[in-house]
């Protein structure tokens, strides 16, 4: 006991491990609600589906669907108030009195939530699927009963044993199934609570670092051949070791998770606990009858059980490699197979049990609660939730046994090869340039590659194309859909088409009763217009090449790049918080640590240190750059494409004052360049004050107090605060239509920062600019 | 090689850190001695080229070394007061980056590195992290790190503070080695570490030069004035208020005192009655009445 104490001190109540701790915690609470954020739209409140949640709780199921209906046909006419709708509604819902609603939408006299009417109606329509599933839990669960008979008696259907075998089971399992009275029960909280993706990445990540602190950080500083001439044997330290280790992950596990339960409990409530699991929105094909709190508690110890069988496989990967780096690219091989097997294995496949009993399917704990899944072991069918629990435990349990028996092995043979030091043993010299160096100073003590990496992970987890039916509305998809057909130069056939289109789309209107064409009169006349300006463009123009490129171009994703909106405020803020979390150390860990005044008295110390450095600065600049463009880039690429990019820039509306000798892709290219530039100017100034201060921790805060509160300030809706600053260049999109104040700004900034280049240069490499020389007496 | 240091002056502020110090330094050992705050590393730091002076200049071989800026430093070795490691590199790692920065080849590199690590008695833990390691271990790695690449001019801060007796003399002889044919400045404190080593001692005072001699010479200078007195318990007292004491002895029946006559006392006057005998001075009673008369002058004062 007492050694198992000691080794829990040693290793994981020390500073950096509660650092971990910590910062772990924020960023999966930060991540979590970021990513709930943004799914739900930045512009709207989030607490409205708690609101709505409480009020359906209260109704029952007629009253809740009434209530849901009404909402949803006011909330139409809110957003397109013609008559031709209203008499579509008439038809569509012939029990709800249209003409009331009408007249309650006039009066004001229905509930707002978000105060915007489409997020309003997709919610409404969102949770009438919810009421709507939950109230037909038991026609559901017939349904699969009945499947289940039908497909046990026809061997028709069954080419395999397996399937009949497992009709079978699932005829059994719920056929015996006792659920009562599932109502409709909020589910946001839940779902965001037990199916986000990011904590388990997260821990999972943490887990790797927990075995570096367990197992490396001995090895490393050669504390274990101390250790071994200790009295207690080696199995008894591998064995505290490794029940420290679980100890401090069952802890770490509980605890983020539980964070995850706050942010979630925080934003949208867990609704009624005691509702049986099945009331959740998704999880009616659960066969567990326990009650939603029940499953938040059994979450939380399947979690702790799994991430303590994964670091018991890192750990032995650690263990049987015995090297850090590898054993962390071990790890990572391991997790790529687990992928690649979950991924490429079909469901139905007799080897399903590889895609299901997988590190990576386990990695979604709450799936063996929720979802109704039997594996196919040797044609027979087995419950996922007893296959995962008996790998989760014989898999611990024989990681544990090899790790020791491995490492009692292990210690023997070195003590044997080094026999009290005779034979002096073959010492390996790290022969590495100046460079490397100072890349392992920059960007591993000074933890840049963590950062990055938590970041990357934060940005594949919160940003994700969507599919345009979830992002467009109506209009906006008819618009597309036009634009899908126009896009590319103009032309003369393009012009007729949409003449064309109108005046049939126009003849169809009369003909139909309920006028559902007007949307797409509208978009017509408006690409008409359209196409009658890229036309005056195309007289105005005189150079050939540009005629050629005048063409339609579908704006939405460049808008949301090219413009000062939610994306750009959004990814000034990332790009200037990781610029002063990853450059404040790189000049301050020579002061910090003493050694400036070692290497500058070296051959190549001063000169070579200081480019090596600014490179290194480039370099992590650029990446930062990429880390927080390029996702938003893509995503926006799949959701409304980049093309036309040879077009002038002039034929989206937003641009039109620019001069058309100006392609797209040249004011793309422009733009980057601006916010590298930015980045490169912070950068700068964050060099300077770090060699000053000679503190990471203080550089961070001035930097933080003079580049991010500003970019803060501007993206929490300051307008006035993205002309000024660096925000200048992040936002980058008036510098690059060259306005004058922002022009002169930029300027002036630029020269500063060569200034700070400079003075930084000067009082690093200790240049003396005037000789003070006595002549000598 | 010779290293000529003329009239430097360095002030910070109010405080003059050095005054027109000037000493000639050819191959050999040099200790160079005073109290805290003398300026032993503002002269160091100078000598390297970290700080700049306000005046005067020092010359290698006759050419300015701020002349020879880049190929000055090639010839130098410096180990700082303070440790500069970086707490997660190994010892190994650290001193091939250090050689690296001495534009050290990469052939060269493994043997220096396993060299100056055999040198310092730090082969056996070369590849574990320098956080690790004890104050006394971070030390010899700094003297390792002064060592490698084989400098020609190695100047060492205090080398041997927090060293246990044993490391001190292995890194004194080490040292003394060195010396044959470079230039090796050692400050210190410690008088014992360079007394028999070193080819002349340095006493340096509030930044001003006090005597630069050989270490005999020196102690010649205080011929006839340190005493052995033996005596018993209660005259110490007496003994303590009158003199000068380097040193007290305890033997089984009686009690040596060493002690230091001041320039106004004579032998015949002031030790009649006394059981002493004359000795032969050591560079710490050197040490002792420079820096004493110091305290008392301002006592006076
Ligand atoms: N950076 C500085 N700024 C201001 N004063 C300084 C600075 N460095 C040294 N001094 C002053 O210069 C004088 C000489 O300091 P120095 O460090 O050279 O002494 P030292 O002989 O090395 O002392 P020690 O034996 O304690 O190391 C001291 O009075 C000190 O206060
Ligand atoms: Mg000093």
């Amino acid at each position: 006991m007492n050694l198992i104490t000691h080794e829990l001190r040693k290793s994981f109540l020390n500073r950096s491990a509660i650092i971990f701790l910590v910062c772990l915690l924020a960023i999966n609470m930060l991540a979590v609600y970021i990513s709930e954020r943004i799914d739900f739209g930045f512009d709207a409140d989030i607490r409205s589906i708690r609101k709505l949640d409480q009020l359906l709780m209260g109704m029952d199921k007629t009253q809740a669907e009434k209530y849901l209906n009404e909402q949803i046909i006011i909330q139409n006419i809110a957003i397109m108030d013609r008559q031709d709708i209203i008499g579509i509604f008439k038809t569509e819902y012939p029990d709800y009195d249209i003409n009331k609603l009408v007249e309650r939408y006039r009066k004001g006299d229905y509930d707002k939530y978000t105060d915007i009417a489409y997020r309003d109606l997709s919610l409404f329509r969102q949770k009438l699927l919810e009421v709507e599933s939950a109230y037909s839990y038991d026609e559901y669960i017939q349904s699969v009963i009945n499947r289940a008979e039908q497909l046990k008696k026809s061997s028709i259907f069954s080419d395999t044993p397996f399937t009949i075998r497992n009709a079978s089971k699932t005829y059994d399992d719920f056929n015996s199934l006792d659920i009562k009275m599932v109502r409709f029960n909020s589910s946001k909280g839940v779902l965001c609570a037990t199916r986000n993706g990011i904590t388990p990445i997260l821990l999972w990540v943490f887990g790797i670092f927990v075995c570096i602190q367990t197992f490396t950080k001995d090895r490393d500083s050669h504390n274990l051949e101390l250790l071994r001439t200790m009295k207690r044997g080696r199995k008894q330290l591998m064995t505290s070791k490794l029940i420290s280790m679980y100890y401090f992950v069952s802890v770490s596990v509980t605890v983020t998770v539980l964070s995850s339960y706050v942010i979630s409990y925080l934003l949208y409530g867990f609704g009624d606990i005691s509702m049986p699991l099945q009331s959740v929105y998704g999880f009616r094909s659960s066969i567990y009858e326990i009650s939603v709190g029940g499953y938040l508690v059994l979450y939380i110890l399947l979690f702790v059980a799994v991430m303590i069988f994964l670091s018991s496989v890192n750990l032995l990967i650690f263990v049987t490699i015995s090297n850090s780096l590898k054993g962390i690219v071990g790890i990572l091989l391991v997790m790529g197979t687990a992928y690649i097997l979950n991924k490429g294995i079909s469901s139905v496949s007799f080897f399903n049990v590889f895609k299901y009993i997988n590190a990576y399917h386990f990695l979604d704990i709450s799936r063996a609660l929720i979802e109704y899944l039997n594996i196919n072991i040797l044609n027979y069918p087995v419950s996922y939730l007893l296959l995962f629990l008996i790998t989760i435990c014989v898999g611990t349990f024989a990681a544990f046994y090899i790790c020791i028996h491995i490492s009692k092995k292990k210690k023997e043979r070195t003590y044997a090869s080094s026999g009290i030091l005779l034979k002096a043993r073959k010492r390996k010299v790290p022969v590495a340039g100046i460079f490397w160096y100072e890349v392992y100073k920059s960007m591993v003590i000074n933890p840049v590659i963590i950062i990055l990496l938590v970041f990357c992970i934060i940005q594949i987890a919160t940003v994700h194309p969507r599919e345009p039916s979830e992002i467009l509305n109506k209009k906006e998809f008819i618009y597309m859909k036009y634009m899908e057909v126009l896009e590319g130069s103009i032309s003369d056939t393009k012009s007729v088409f949409l003449k064309e289109n109108l005046i049939e789309i126009k003849k169809k209107q009369k003909e139909d009763t309920y006028n559902s064409y007007t949307d797409q009169i509208e978009v017509i006349m408006s690409l008409i217009a359209k196409d009658d300006r890229l036309h005056n463009l195309y007289d105005v123009a005189n150079d050939q090449t540009i005629r050629r490129n005048i063409s339609f171009i579908y704006e939405r994703g460049y808008k949301e790049i090219f413009t000062d909106g939610t994306t750009t405020r959004f990814t000034a803020l990332y790009a200037s918080v990781l610029i002063v979390l990853c450059i404040s150390g790189i000049f301050a860990v020579e002061i910090k640590n003493n050694t400036y005044e070692v290497i500058t008295y070296t051959v190549y110390g001063r000169k070579r240190t200081f480019w090596y450095k600014q490179i290194i600065t480039l370099i992590i600049s650029l990446i930062v750059l990429i880390t927080v463009y390029l996702p938003y880039i893509i995503k926006f690429s799949k959701e409304s494409g980049f093309a036309c990019l040879d077009a002038p820039i002039a034929c989206m509306e937003d641009f039109a004052l620019l001069p058309l000798e100006i392609s797209v892709l040249e004011y793309f290219i422009w733009l980057f360049a601006v916010k590298f530039i930015g980045l490169i100017v912070m950068a700068t100034f964050i060099n300077l004050v770090s060699h000053y201060t000679g503190e990471p921790i203080v550089t961070a805060s001035i930097s933080l107090a003079a580049f991010v509160l500003p970019a803060f300030l501007s993206f929490s809706g300051i307008r006035e605060m993205s002309d000024i600053l660096m925000n200048v260049f992040l936002y980058g999109n008036r510098l690059a239509t060259l306005s004058l104040a922002l022009t002169i700004q930029s300027i002036v900034l630029v020269i500063a920062c060569i200034v700070c280049f400079i003075i930084l240069y000067i009082k690093f490499n200790k240049v003396i600019i005037i000789k003070n020389r006595k002549p000598s007496s | 090689m010779e290293l000529k240091i003329n009239g430097i002056c360095k002030t910070y502020g109010m405080i003059k850190g050095l005054d027109k110090f000037s000493a000639t330094l050819t191959d050999g050992v040099y200790g160079l001695l005073g109290p805290n705050g003398a300026g032993k590393t503002t002269l160091i730091r100078i000598i390297t080229d970290s700080i700049s002076c306000d005046s005067g200049e020092i010359s290698l071989n006759g050419v300015d070394i701020k002349d020879l800026g880049l190929s000055f430093r090639s010839y130098l070795g410096y180990m700082p007061q303070q440790d500069g490691i970086y707490p997660s590199f190994t010892a190994a790692q650290y001193l091939s980056y250090i050689g690296a920065l001495k534009a050290l080849r990469r052939e060269e590199m493994n043997r220096q590195v396993e060299y100056v690590l055999k040198a310092v008695n730090l082969l056996e833990v070369s590849d574990r992290r320098i956080g690790t390691f004890s104050g006394g271990m971070k030390q010899r790695l700094m003297l390792a790190q002064a060592l490698i690449g084989d400098p020609k001019i190695i100047i060492l801060d205090e080398p041997t503070a927090g060293l246990d007796p044993k490391e001190r003399i292995r890194i004194r002889n080490l040292i003394s080695g060195y010396a044959l044919n470079r230039i090796v400045i050692i400050a210190t404190h410690v008088v014992s570490d360079v007394e028999y080593i070193a080819k002349e001692i340095i006493l340096i005072k509030k930044g001003r030069l006090i005597y630069h001699d050989t270490p005999d010479r020196l102690c010649k200078s205080l011929e006839n004035r340190v005493f052995e007195i033996k005596t018993y318990e209660e005259n110490l007292e007496k003994i303590l208020s009158r003199f000068e004491v380097c040193n007290i002895q305890k033997t089984t029946e009686s009690i040596i005192v060493r002690i230091l006559l001041k320039e106004n006392q004579s032998e015949k006057k002031d030790l009649y009655g006394y059981d002493y005998r004359m000795i032969r001075a050591t560079v710490e009673d050197v040490y002792l009445s420079v820096f004493d008369e110091e305290r008392e002058k301002e006592l006076i004062k």
